[in-house]
């Protein structure tokens, strides 16, 4: 089957959890060659594409979320391993700022392979610079966030408890304070919300950076 | 290569012939309908082949250089290569059993390693024997399960056997 832009993205998730593609990548002998094979399937190529959308993007986080909520047969792989793991090189080959929940829950996925290895990775090539000692703090809509400012080989985004959001133009932070006074106020709000980010607004306004230190707040 | 007891924290102690650690993870076993499926998938796509193990948990490098015990990145062959003292072939008229195939795909990357399992001449109709040379492999199909081929009976993935090395003296 050829997957385009008029395929349904029903359609799509099912290919990428189906029976099929899941042996066909599964030849695969390493992480490597894992996401080579995901790349020559028509499904996960389209599905690259439409993840730039951010509405489809946050869709596939979910899926994400709904599929390695299931539990594993005891002495089994998790079933959902495969496609869990090709959500996220979906998300990552597309850019996405939600890879950064979706790999927390691809990392705890019981009895997993594909899936912990690409969040592993995801988490790996994101690392903490000198901006870190900025914490952003948010109100969006209902939802406060507090984050530190990260740049990473191949991104700059913002880390969030529990991983990297996204990149900071997708976030509209109401103000930048030193980490110092922000964490005596704000370390117990931390932790409360790194499960809350699914309900992230889909739109945000763009924010401004005036120098190394303090991004400045857009909203 | 050389299994110890016990493991590491990701794998299990595992090192090449001069003492050097080989990374290693086992994988869990795959329920049992995604090997069942893989099995009915790749025998119907290659009548040819024989299913030998739904077995999971070792990928190909982990056949021959960890008696199937886990899974082994291709990246590491050339160490293991190197350490375990094997040394490369001409090409495929001069392999035996137990020797190994390496298959390349079209950009380079090792997709695939096997273990010759047969060798034999093919015979004309009158029963003589011809010039011409069968090879099949034993090998496990990344985490799909082990199967015995003609050695260039794989999936497209895994590309053209393209090199051949012995541990003989």
């Amino acid at each position: 089957m050829t997957y385009q832009s008029e395929t349904p993205l029903e359609a799509i998730f099912e290919a990428i959890e189906g029976i099929e593609l899941e042996n066909r990548v599964n030849l695969a002998s390493s992480q490597r060659l894992f996401r080579k094979a995901l790349r020559r399937e028509d499904a996960y190529r389209e599905l690259v594409s439409r993840a730039a959308d951010e509405p489809t993007a946050r869709t596939i986080a979910e899926r994400v979320l709904t599929l390695s909520s299931q539990p594993a047969e005891d002495g089994y792989e998790h079933p959902h391993d495969t496609a869990v793991g090709a959500y996220l090189a979906v998300l990552d080959d597309a850019t996405s700022p939600w890879l950064a929940q979706a790999s927390g829950w691809g990392l705890r996925l019981p009895s997993g392979w594909w899936a912990p290895k690409l969040a592993r990775d995801f988490e790996s090539r994101t690392r903490v610079t000198q901006a870190s000692d900025c914490v952003f703090i948010a109100r969006l809509g209902e939802v406060t966030r507090i984050g530190i400012r990260i740049e990473s080989s191949d991104a700059r985004g913002w880390l969030f408890p529990g991983g990297r959001l996204g990149s900071a133009d997708r976030l509209a932070p109401l103000r930048i304070v030193p980490a110092v006074a922000a964490r005596s106020r704000n370390e117990d709000m931390a932790f409360r919300w790194q499960d809350a980010l699914i309900a992230l607004p889909s739109s945000f306004s763009t924010d401004t950076e005036s120098d190394s230190r303090v991004v400045v707040a857009g909203a | 290569m050389i299994l110890g007891p016990g493991s590491t924290s990701s794998g299990l102690l595992v090192s090449t012939a001069l003492g050097t650690h080989i990374p290693n993870e086992q994988r869990s076993q795959r329920p049992s309908q995604a090997m069942a499926a893989a099995k009915s998938h790749w025998t119907a796509t290659l009548p040819n082949i024989e299913h030998r193990s739904s077995r999971s948990t070792y990928n190909c490098m982990g056949l021959p250089f960890a008696a199937r015990r886990t899974a082994i990145d291709p990246q590491h062959v050339r160490l293991i290569l190197a350490e375990d003292g094997y040394s490369q072939l001409p090409g495929l008229d001069h392999v035996v059993l137990g020797d190994l195939v390496l298959y390349y795909d079209s950009e380079g990357d090792l997709q695939h390693i096997g273990v010759v399992y047969e060798r034999y001449r093919l015979m004309t109709n009158v029963g003589t024997p011809t010039g011409s040379w069968r090879t099949k492999v034993l090998s496990q199909w990344g985490f799909d399960g082990e199967y015995v081929h003609q050695i260039e009976d794989v999936p497209t993935a895994f590309g053209f056997p393209a090199e051949y090395w012995t541990d003989r003296l």
